[in-house]
C-alpha cells in the first residue's frame, strides 16, 4: 500500500504528518523527538552536512555556512529575493536565480534553494519512513497561497530531487481548513484561515460546503505578505536590543556575525516568553569585548514594549484580511469561524487584533504549528484513496492573460478561478499581412501589461499573409490542479500549435533537476560510508577500552603472560589502525583483538558469576533493607562488590 | 550532596550528563552559545560549559549549552 506524507515546508520550521490505517493523522516527531524540525542546512567543518536541530545547534559556531529560511529564496530571481539579513552569501545564478555560496570541505559551491529545500524534505521522508518502516515515494507538499508559478514550480523540484513524487501541491490555508473541517460537525460554513508563520503572512477566506453528504472546500480568496512573519517579529526586537546596545557601548552587534546569532536567539526566547509572561529579562553575558574588556547585555523587556515595537506589523496583517474578504465578495458577520495558524498566533496581541477585526473568538483547538501538516497527510489519505468524502477546490492567486495590441494584458483567467481550469479564447492578428503573432504570458492585476510578471512567451508563426482581424488564433490556458500553467496556440486555418509549460523566468532545468537527484543518492551513500565509520570506530575503542578494563580488573597472576603479550599487541595494531581511519583495517584489527581476548574474557566472566552468586547472598541477607529505602540497598551493593575485589 | 544522590537516581535510568569541557565541539551534543578566542585550547574545542546537557542512553534529551575556541 503506498503511503503519501504531508510535508509542511516551513520558513522557519518543517513538520510531516501521515494517515494511519484507521484514518486518524499522526504528526511524526524528529529523530531529536520534536513534532517540528528547523528548516535549517548547514556544511559542517569536516564536510557533513547536518538538517534540522543540529544544524540550528552549530549555527552560532559556522555562521556564513548555516542556510537558514531559504524558503525566502526559493523560486525567486536574485534581485527579488536578495535580503540584508542572511547570514551566509547569496548570488545571482547564471539563470537569474537566487543561489547560495557555502563551503563544503574547504570547497566553495554553488546551491540553488531547491537543493537546500530538498535536503530538508529529503529528512521530512527520511522521519516517515523510520516511523512507517517502509519506504515513502510520494507527497502531498503545501505552499503559502500567495507562491506564483514559479515558486511553485521549484518546490515541486526541490520535492523531485529529494526523491518524492509529489502529488499535488496545496496551499497551506487550505491544508489548515481541511485539518479544520474534518474533525467538525458537517454543514456549510465560511471560514478565514489567518496563517502567520515565520515568514510568510497569509489570510485565505474559504468555504466549507455540505453537497450531498460530500465534504467541499473552496478558497474563496487569499491574500498575504510573502515577507510578513515570525521572523520579522524578531528582527524589530533584534534592532531595538542593538539600538539599545549601541546608545551604551557603541558598538553594533549586527555587524559581527556571532552577536548576531545569539541575539536573534534570545530575541526569538523574548518573544515566546512574552506570549505567557507579562515581562522578560534577555541576559546574553560576554557577547562581544572592546578595549575596555567584555560586553554583556542584560535588559528586561515587558510585553507592552514589545506589542508597541511589532505594532506596525501586527496592523500590516489587517490589509491583507481586508482585501481577502472583499475579493471573497463577503463581510465580517459572514464568517462563521477564524482559525489561527502558524506559531506567531501565540501572541496574545495578535489574537486580540483578529478578534478585533472579525468579532469573533478565534478557534485555536489546532495545534497552530501542526495543522497544515495534518490538512496535508489528509489532502494524501484523498489522493490515495483513503478518504473518500472530500474533494477540495484551490483557486489562482493572481489572474492570468496574455499580452495584446497596445500594451494591454487580456485577462483570460481571473483571480480566484476555481483550479483546475481550463479557458480559451480566440484573438486576431493587429496588421495587415502579419505572419507571426508573440504570446506573451503575463500574470498580475494590472491592465499595463508591462506592470505585471511575465510568465513566459513564445512565438506562433507561418500565419498565412492575410488582412489584419481576419486569422482566428484561439489560445488556450490549462491551469493543472498544482497551479501550473500550460499555454497553448492555434492557428484555426492551418491546424498550426504551439505550447508552453510555465515554469519558472529562471527556474532549474530538468537535467539540472535530474543531476541534484543524483548527488542527493551520492551523499545519501557518503552519510552511509559516514555513520559505519563511526560506528565501526566506536566498536572498536569501546573494545580497547574494555579489554584494558578486563585485563586490570583479573590481575596479572590471571593472565598468562604471552597471552598479554597477544592481547597488547593487538591492542597497539587496532589503535594504530584506527589513527589511520581506514574501516576495513578497524574491522580487521577489532576482530583479531576480540580473538586474543576470548578465553580472558571467558575466565572473567566466569570469575563475574561467581561474584554474582556472592552478591545475591549478601543481598539475600539484608532483605529488610531493600523494602525500606532503595538507596540504602544500592550503597550494600557497592559495598559488597568492594569487598570482593578486595578478597 | 542532593545533587549527587539525583544524579545517581538518574544514572540508574539511564540519564548521563554529558561530558563537554575540553572536548571537539559535536554539533550532536553540543549546541555553540558563542566562539571566543582563546589561547591553550584548540581550536573547535569547548572552552566552557553554560549549561550542562543530558543523554538518555544514546538519545539526547538536552544538548550542552558551550563556548567554543576559536
Amino acid at each position: 500500500m503506498s503511503v503519501i506524507i504531508g510535508v509542511d515546508l516551513g520558513t522557519t520550521n518543517s513538520c510531516v504528518a501521515v494517515m494511519e490505517k484507521d484514518g486518524s493523522v499522526k504528526v511524526i516527531d524528529s529523530p531529536e523527538g520534536r513534532p517540528t524540525t528547523p528548516s535549517i542546512i548547514a556544511a559542517a567543518k569536516d564536510g557533513e552536512l547536518l538538517v534540522g536541530d543540529s544544524a540550528k545547534r552549530q549555527a552560532t559556531q559556522n555562521p556564513q555556512n548555516t542556510i537558514y529560511e531559504v524558503k525566502r529564496l526559493i523560486g525567486s530571481t536574485y534581485e527579488k529575493g536578495l535580503e540584508k539579513d542572511l547570514s551566509y552569501q547569496v548570488s545571482k545564478a547564471k539563470n537569474g536565480d537566487c543561489c547560495i555560496e557555502i563551503d563544503v570541505n574547504g570547497k566553495k559551491e554553488k546551491w540553488s534553494p531547491e537543493k537546500v529545500s530538498s535536503l530538508i524534505l529529503q529528512r521530512m521522508k527520511k522521519t516517515a519512513e523510520e516511523y512507517l518502516g517502509h519506504e515513502v515515494t510520494e507527497a502531498v507538499i503545501t505552499v503559502p497561497a500567495y507562491f506564483d508559478d514559479a515558486q511553485r514550480q521549484a518546490t515541486k523540484d526541490a520535492g523531485k530531487i529529494a526523491g518524492l513524487t509529489v502529488k499535488r501541491i496545496i496551499n497551506e490555508p487550505t491544508a489548515a481548513s481541511l485539518a479544520f473541517g474534518m474533525d467538525k460537525a458537517r454543514g456549510d460554513r465560511k471560514i478565514a484561515v489567518y496563517d502567520l508563520g515565520g515568514g510568510t503572512f497569509d489570510v485565505s477566506i474559504i468555504e466549507i460546503a455540505n453537497v450531498d453528504g460530500d465534504h467541499q472546500f473552496e478558497v474563496l480568496a487569499t491574500n498575504g505578505d510573502t515577507h510578513l512573519g515570525g521572523a520579522n517579529f524578531d528582527e524589530c526586537l533584534i534592532d531595538y536590543l542593538a539600538e539599545e546596545f549601541k546608545k551604551e557601548n557603541k558598538i553594533d552587534l549586527r555587524k559581527d556575525p556571532v552577536p548576531l546569532q545569539r541575539l536573534k536567539e534570545a530575541a526569538e526566547k523574548a518573544k515566546i516568553e512574552l506570549s505567557s509572561a507579562q515581562q522578560t529579562e534577555i541576559n546574553l553575558p560576554f557577547i562581544t569585548a572592546d578595549a575596555d574588556g567584555p560586553k554583556h547585555l542584560v535588559m528586561q523587556l515587558t510585553r507592552s514594549k514589545f506589542e508597541s515595537l511589532v505594532d506596525k506589523l501586527v496592523d500590516a496583517t489587517i490589509k491583507p484580511c481586508q482585501v481577502a474578504l472583499k475579493d471573497a465578495k463577503l463581510s465580517v458577520s459572514d464568517i462563521d469561524d477564524v482559525i489561527l495558524v502558524g506559531g506567531q498566533t501565540r501572541m496574545p496581541k495578535v489574537q486580540s487584533v483578529v478578534k478585533d477585526f472579525f468579532k469573533k473568538e478565534a478557534r485555536k483547538d489546532i495545534n497552530p504549528d501542526q495543522a497544515v501538516a495534518v490538512g496535508a497527510a489528509l489532502q494524501g489519505g484523498v489522493l490515495s484513496g483513503d478518504v473518500k468524502d472530500v474533494l477540495l477546490l484551490d483557486v489562482t492567486p493572481l489572474s492570468l492573460g496574455i499580452e495584446t495590441e497596445g500594451g494591454i494584458m487580456t485577462k483570460l483567467i481571473e483571480k480566484n478561478t476555481t483550479i483546475p481550469s481550463k479557458k480559451s479564447q480566440v484573438f486576431s492578428t493587429a496588421a495587415d499581412n502579419q505572419t507571426e503573432v508573440t504570446i506573451h504570458v503575463l500574470q498580475g492585476e494590472r491592465d499595463m501589461a508591462s506592470a505585471n510578471k511575465s510568465l513566459g512567451r513564445f512565438n506562433l508563426s507561418n500565419i498565412p499573409p492575410s488582412p489584419r482581424g481576419m486569422p482566428q488564433i484561439e489560445v488556450s490556458f490549462d491551469i493543472d490542479a498544482n497551479g501550473i500553467l500550460n499555454v497553448g496556440a492555434t492557428d484555426k486555418a492551418t491546424g498550426k500549435a504551439q505550447s508552453i509549460v510555465i515554469k519558472a523566468a529562471g527556474g532549474l532545468t530538468d537535467e539540472e533537476i535530474e543531476q541534484m537527484k543524483q548527488d542527493a543518492e551520492q551523499h545519501a551513500e557518503d552519510d552511509k560510508l559516514f555513520k559505519e565509520k563511526v560506528e565501526t570506530k566506536n566498536q572498536a575503542e569501546s573494545l580497547i577500552a574494555g579489554t584494558k578494563k578486563a585485563m586490570t580488573e583479573l590481575g596479572d597472576d590471571k593472565v598468562e603472560a604471552d597471552e598479554k603479550t597477544a592481547i597488547e599487541t593487538a591492542i597497539s595494531e587496532l589503535e594504530e589502525a584506527l589513527k589511520a581511519e581506514d574501516v576495513a583495517t578497524i574491522k580487521e584489527k577489532t576482530e583479531a583483538l576480540s580473538q586474543a581476548s576470548a578465553k580472558m574474557s571467558e575466565r572473567l566472566y566466569a570469575q563475574k558469576q561467581a561474584d554474582a552468586s556472592s552478591n545475591g547472598a549478601a543481598e539475600q541477607a539484608a532483605p529488610e533493607a531493600e523494602g525500606t529505602d532503595e538507596n540504602v540497598v544500592d550503597a550494600e551493593f557497592e559495598e559488597v562488590k568492594d569487598d570482593n575485589k578486595e578478597a | 550532596m542532593t545533587f549527587k544522590l539525583f544524579l545517581d537516581v538518574l544514572n540508574k535510568h539511564g540519564v548521563t550528563k554529558i561530558d563537554a569541557k575540553d572536548q571537539a565541539f559535536d554539533h550532536n551534543i553540543h549546541e555553540a552559545m558563542t566562539t571566543i578566542d582563546q589561547p591553550g585550547v584548540e581550536s573547535g574545542h569547548v572552552v566552557d560549559v553554560i549549561q550542562e546537557g543530558y543523554k538518555m542512553g544514546d538519545r539526547l534529551l538536552r544538548p550542552a549549552r558551550v563556548i567554543i575556541a576559536k
